[in-house]
């Protein structure tokens, strides 16, 4: 419990200040919250949307779907006849997002989305999400300057290929390696989001390549797997030491951040949960009140981060606090 | 007693695929065959080896235990949070011994409570293990607050430490599948197992406890969910709500890999066993030889198809020879 | 004398046991008052009956009669709702099965309590396999079980051979030898007739007399009324959950057994086939029908409206003849229907052309248990019940025409909408053999028709066939049952370890010789 309070209190503060012109019309109004799943990141856009949510004064009413597309839908349908003002949903099925969101709107309630985009952006209010592609692009860009033009052995761990972040934070990154013939991506595996899955990759990978140079591990969540396997090897190393293994990341999570400052991750891309949510928030409100919105939808890069940044990019680094 | 034909087609099977997957990494990846590869392949299975072992007996009863992942899950994450101390201001949950006696009592007081819901309540146990299943991984998510929990100390002993060259879990897998192997083949209670998944009908007849047999393998497969999210926890270092997830669908693969009839009264450890080291090995192979990320899912759907349909063909043929002599 | 040692260990004492010597007015076993009621319906009401030691209690009664009911409570499987059982002297209001190891009470099942993937000293030393040092001491295991089944019952059963390898008979040895192993007191045969060979069927009586004489109390439940007479030093008839008629089998011809079974008078042979016509036309024609092991070179013909019987020991190919016919099976050989050649036989196709087979094991190959009796009835005629041209099934005409097939073929209950399971063995055969002769086939195949049906059933079988082969429909009736055969069929085939040893007219039908045709295979 004392984590996620400290998280809250953390956004709560960044997302005060983002905040401050919101008029304090949300007296009455409760905003649906429809979760995919719990993990780590979700509890952190949870306590994201907590933050943003107090700051409007408006209330909430949340559920957990549990990966579980027709759960979603049903829960959808309560918080609908719970008399909500405005849903925000995680969909877990981007495609039967679609169909929840037209049995909302049909309900006169406004459907926004956050982080996984619907299968057609056209269903929804709004919605807002990361960019996985961008930071895929920002990944491959950072090993390709650390390359500087050697040679250069890189491992690609993936999530998953069933899933949007998934798939484009790994087209995007070979789409920006693809001009550096010196980088070659040795190995690609699949984990499913899984640590172990990533570890034992990683110790594969550097079985065959020994002389492995970079890893691309586009999950937080995925780090302690690589860490251990690099230290099983004795190849866990600190960013500038001979021999040190370049590890790019994304999520910007406690733990993402708890290795930058450690020194053993050279960037993390930290998604900006504070904005993202208060931009969700801001539309659930807005749409309510029947009042247009500018955008259909937006997309919000990551912000990369590496052990320099960490006192300039402080604000925007809510899993450094 | 002596495996029967058709079991023994069945291992020659295993046999021959291992043999023929690994012929072709070999001869794709420098590494492949090196020792220290053999060493990780049989670090890797581990878990999935414990899992299997338990599993094949559940299997033999006429059960199944699809919950075997969230007992990984939750009976390590209830270890860590009930013993384990984090000093105030760290990320780092340090982690004493007791973290080994609470993980595997918690594991498998789960698989007594899947036991008792198959006996007492009578609920199928594919119902009944669905519903832990799920049932299991919320409290655990509950527990952890689905928050990643990096641990050091005791816990990581046993994932990390050698004994004569290989991991300490390789020895626990070891140990695991020999015993279990004498148990099915060598003792009463296997024989009982094996009886009971034949007929149910014909064991109640006989007097032979039904009960009791199934609150032990389900217990078992719950021992074996605590030593396999120990093993993994202790390795990666790091508690995180995904652990176990999937671990039955693979362990379960191994098994019917193994040929252990879904129908029960027929099995084999070493069959699980085999199942088992050909799952990493596919795994470990594709990723030495840099496969597309996109073959992962389907070589491995092939060879459990090509396996239950070599499987399928050999049955037939012990039917046809059976036929004949009766 | 070979004496049993029934605990399967230790020396072997002969005669009655000296703890029970004595105190023969004092039977062994006492029922009184059982009853047994499944929520509303009391399937046994106020049964009472003795049994002493070394005597046998043959139990008759038709299907539903309550036979099981009673037998299962003596097996420790169900509690009596009523009554109290006294063994030796003391009172039990139910017997656990903690009750049934104590007491020495062991019981034969019909549906034998075997178990297929393991071996036969396995099944016999189950569930307490003999250990050494914690693991199974399969050396003692095997002679354990050559013990009690070579010494004690005289078989020659490998007891290292897995059970799937054996013959129902040698099973139901097996199941035998795992009964007295630990029953010491008191055996309940359940049927064990019912799918044994006539060799097999004698060397059973033989061990059931050996057993009596080692002091063994004997529950014989049957309805064949010859092994009552064979056998039993006292009969039990049951009928709707009472005792209906008890006596000493030597006070009670069969007449007076038989009403008691049924609640009326039961005319044996009163079923005869009506002459076949001059030139009636051949049927169904089989050219040298072979298959690779189970039948060879088998040629016969069947004319209009002949009931041809085929006799045989278990094992000579008569099932795997039906299914060569029928296209189940692959052969080779000719066979004509109606003058055609049948090629490229298959089920559907013998449908087609007017050729059905009822197979022996009907639960297993033919009955959809779990559905409504109104389905199993008309699923071969699904496609003239489907509309023409969407293939809606149209229900009220089905329920119509199963409705009248239950009337005619006699299934009781009279119900079209409860599950075929809830039925006895008996009706379901007589749906099944209905929805088939419904279809008004050329030829109809019958395996074992009767096989554990009670008499009712059977004689409503004999006359279903009886009736239409005098209006022209041509059967083949596989049968085990000598009677049966001799007072149903026109003329006899009699197959030997899968070759024809000859073909008896009825006028020169002799029980004995087709006996002896049969296990010889020589023509007598």
């Amino acid at each position: 419990m004392m984590k996620s309070r400290t998280l809250l209190a953390c956004l709560l503060g960044t997302c005060l200040i983002v905040l401050a012109p919101l008029p304090t019309m949300a007296q009455d109004v409760k905003i649906g919250v429809s979760f995919d799943k719990v993990e780590p990141f979700r509890e952190a856009q949870k306590a994201g949307l907590d933050a943003a949510i107090a700051a409007a004064g408006a209330s909430q009413s949340f559920a957990n779907a549990d990966k579980d597309a027709q759960r979603q839908a049903s829960q959808v349908d309560s918080l609908i006849s719970e008399g909500v003002g405005a849903i925000i949903a995680i969909p877990w099925d981007i495609e039967a997002a679609v169909t929840i969101a037209q049995v909302a709107e049909a309900s006169g309630i406004p459907f926004i989305t956050m982080d996984q985009a619907p299968a057609d952006l056209e269903a929804v209010t709004y919605h807002v999400g990361g960019d996985p592609c961008a930071d895929g692009r920002a990944a491959g860009e950072f090993f390709v300057k650390v390359a500087d033009g050697q040679p250069f052995k890189l491992l690609e761990i993936q999530g998953s290929l069933s899933n949007d972040n998934g798939i484009r934070r790994s087209s995007c990154l070979n789409e920006a390696l693809a001009s550096a013939g010196n980088v070659s991506v040795v190995a690609q595996v699949p984990t499913d989001w899984n640590t172990e899955r990533a570890m034992i990759a990683t110790q594969n990978t550097l079985q065959e390549h020994p002389d492995l140079n970079g890893i691309y591990v586009p999950f937080n969540d995925g780090l302690n797997g690589v860490f251990s396997a690099l230290e099983a090897r004795g190849r866990l190393k600190p960013v500038g030491e001979d021999g040190h293994v370049t590890i790019v990341s994304i999520d910007g999570l406690p733990i993402g951040c708890k290795a930058v400052q450690d020194g053993f991750l050279d960037l993390d891309i930290a998604t900006p949960i504070p904005a993202m949510s208060t931009k969700a928030v801001e539309a659930a409100l807005k749409a309510s009140a029947g009042e247009e919105l500018q955008a259909k939808a937006e997309f919000l890069p990551g912000v990369p981060y590496g052990k320099a940044d960490l006192e300039a990019k402080a604000d925007e680094l809510w899993g450094c606090k | 007693m002596r495996m029967s034909r058709l079991q023994q087609v069945q291992i020659l099977i295993l046999l021959l695929l291992l043999a023929g997957v690994s012929l072709i990494f070999a001869r794709n990846s420098a590494s492949f065959a090196a020792w220290t590869n053999l060493r990780n392949i049989l670090l890797d299975a581990t878990p999935i080896v414990v899992g299997a072992v338990a599993m094949t007996f559940v299997i033999i009863t006429r059960g199944i235990d699809l919950s075997i992942g969230s007992i990984a899950n939750l009976s390590v994450a209830s270890a860590i949070m009930l013993t384990g101390v984090r000093p105030e201001g760290s990320m780092l949950t340090e982690t004493g011994w007791a973290v080994y006696p609470v993980a595997l009592a918690v594991g498998m007081g789960l698989g007594f409570i899947n036991g008792l819901c198959i006996t007492v309540l009578r609920i199928n146990p594919l119902i009944a293990t669905l519903g832990t299943m799920t049932f299991y991984r919320g409290i655990g998510l509950h527990l952890t607050e689905a928050s990643l929990i990096s641990v050091q100390g005791a816990i990581s002993w046993f994932g990390r430490g050698q004994f004569l060259g290989l991991g300490l879990p390789v020895w626990l897998g070891i140990a695991v599948a020999v015993t279990a192997a004498v148990i099915l083949s060598q003792s009463v209670s296997g024989r009982q197992m094996l009886a009971l998944g034949g007929s149910p009908r014909s064991a109640r007849e006989t007097g032979i406890g039904e009960v009791k047999i199934i609150l032990v393998v389900y217990a078992l497969v719950g021992l074996a969910g605590a030593c396999a999210g120990l093993t993994i926890v202790g390795r990666v270092g790091v508690l995180s709500s995904e652990l176990g997830s999937g671990l039955e669908f693979t362990v379960i693969t191994a098994v019917v890999l193994g040929g252990t009839s879904l129908f029960g009264g027929s099995g084999s450890i070493l069959g699980s066993l085999l199942g088992a080291l050909l799952l990493t090995t596919i795994q470990n192979g594709l990723n030495l030889i840099g496969a597309d990320p996109y073959h992962y899912d389907v070589i491995r759907g092939g060879i459990l198809i090509a396996a239950v349909t070599m499987d399928t063909l050999a049955s037939r043929i012990a039917g046809r020879t059976r036929l004949s002599v009766g | 004398m070979t004496i049993l040692d029934p605990a399967g260990f230790g020396p072997v004492r002969t005669g009655l046991p000296v703890t029970d010597g004595g105190m023969s007015e004092a039977p062994f076993l006492k029922l009184s008052g059982i009853s047994k009621s499944f929520s509303t319906i009391r399937v046994l009401r106020d049964i009472s009956l003795t049994l002493n030691r070394g005597e046998v209690l043959a139990l008759l009664g038709e299907n539903g009669a309550g036979k099981s009911t009673l037998k299962n409570i003596l097996s420790g499987l169900m509690a009596p709702s009523g009554g109290t059982i006294t063994v030796k002297g003391r009172a039990y209001e139910a017997l656990s099965l903690r009750d049934i190891g104590d007491l020495g009470f062991g019981t034969i099942h019909q549906e034998l309590s075997l178990f297929d993937n393991l071996t036969v000293a396995e099944n016999i030393y189950m569930p307490d396999l003999l250990r050494k040092h914690g693991l199974v001491d399969w050396t003692a295991l095997a002679e354990g079980a050559a013990r009690l089944l070579h010494d004690e019952l005289g078989t020659k059963i490998d007891p290292k051979a897995p059970l799937s390898s054996l013959s129902l008979g040698e099973r139901q040895m097996v199941e035998a030898a795992k009964a007295i192993r630990r029953a010491r007191n008191l055996l309940i045969f359940d049927e064990p007739t019912t799918c044994l060979s006539l060799p097999e069927r004698e060397r059973l009586f033989a061990v059931v007399r050996k057993l009596k004489a080692a002091g063994y109390a004997i529950i014989y439940i049957t309805h064949f009324l010859e092994e009552v007479y064979a056998l039993a030093d006292s009969v039990v008839i049951m009928r709707d959950g009472v005792i209906a008629d008890a006596g000493r089998p030597a006070d009670m011809d069969r007449d007076r057994i038989a009403r008691a079974m049924v609640g009326r008078a039961i005319v044996e042979g009163e079923t005869a086939p009506t002459p076949i016509e001059q030139g009636a036309p051949t049927v169904l024609k089989l050219q040298d029908l072979s298959d690779t092991e189970l039948v060879r070179g088998v040629s016969l013909d069947l004319r209009r409206g002949e009931i041809v019987g085929i006799a045989g020991l278990m094992g000579a190919g008569r099932s795997e003849l039906a299914e060569v016919i029928c296209g189940l099976r692959d052969g080779t050989g000719c066979v004509e229907l109606d003058g055609t050649p049948f090629e490229r036989r298959s089920p559907q196709a013998a449908i087609a052309r007017g050729l059905v087979l009822v197979s022996e094991d009907r639960r297993l190959d033919q009955a959809f248990l779990s559905r409504p009796v109104r389905e199993n009835m008309s699923a071969p005629m699904l496609g003239d019940l489907a509309a023409r041209l969407l293939g809606w099934l149209d229900l009220s005409r089905e329920q119509r025409i199963v409705g009248q097939l239950i009337q005619d073929y006699g299934v009781q209950p009279a119900r079209s909408d409860i599950s075929m399971i809830n039925l006895s063995g008996g009706n379901q055969q007589k749906a099944i053999i209905g929805r088939w002769l419904t279809r008004n086939p050329k030829v109809a195949i019958l395996d074992e028709p009767t096989k554990g049906v009670d008499i009712g059933a059977r004689q409503a079988v004999h006359r279903l066939v009886t009736d239409f082969a005098a209006k022209g429909m041509g059967f083949i009736l596989i049968s085990s049952d000598i009677p049966e055969l001799l007072s149903l069929s026109h003329r006899i085939a009699v197959l030997h370890k899968g070759q024809l040893a000859g073909i008896v007219e009825r006028a020169d039908f002799d029980a004995g010789r087709i006996l002896s045709m049969a296990s010889t295979g020589e023509r007598a």
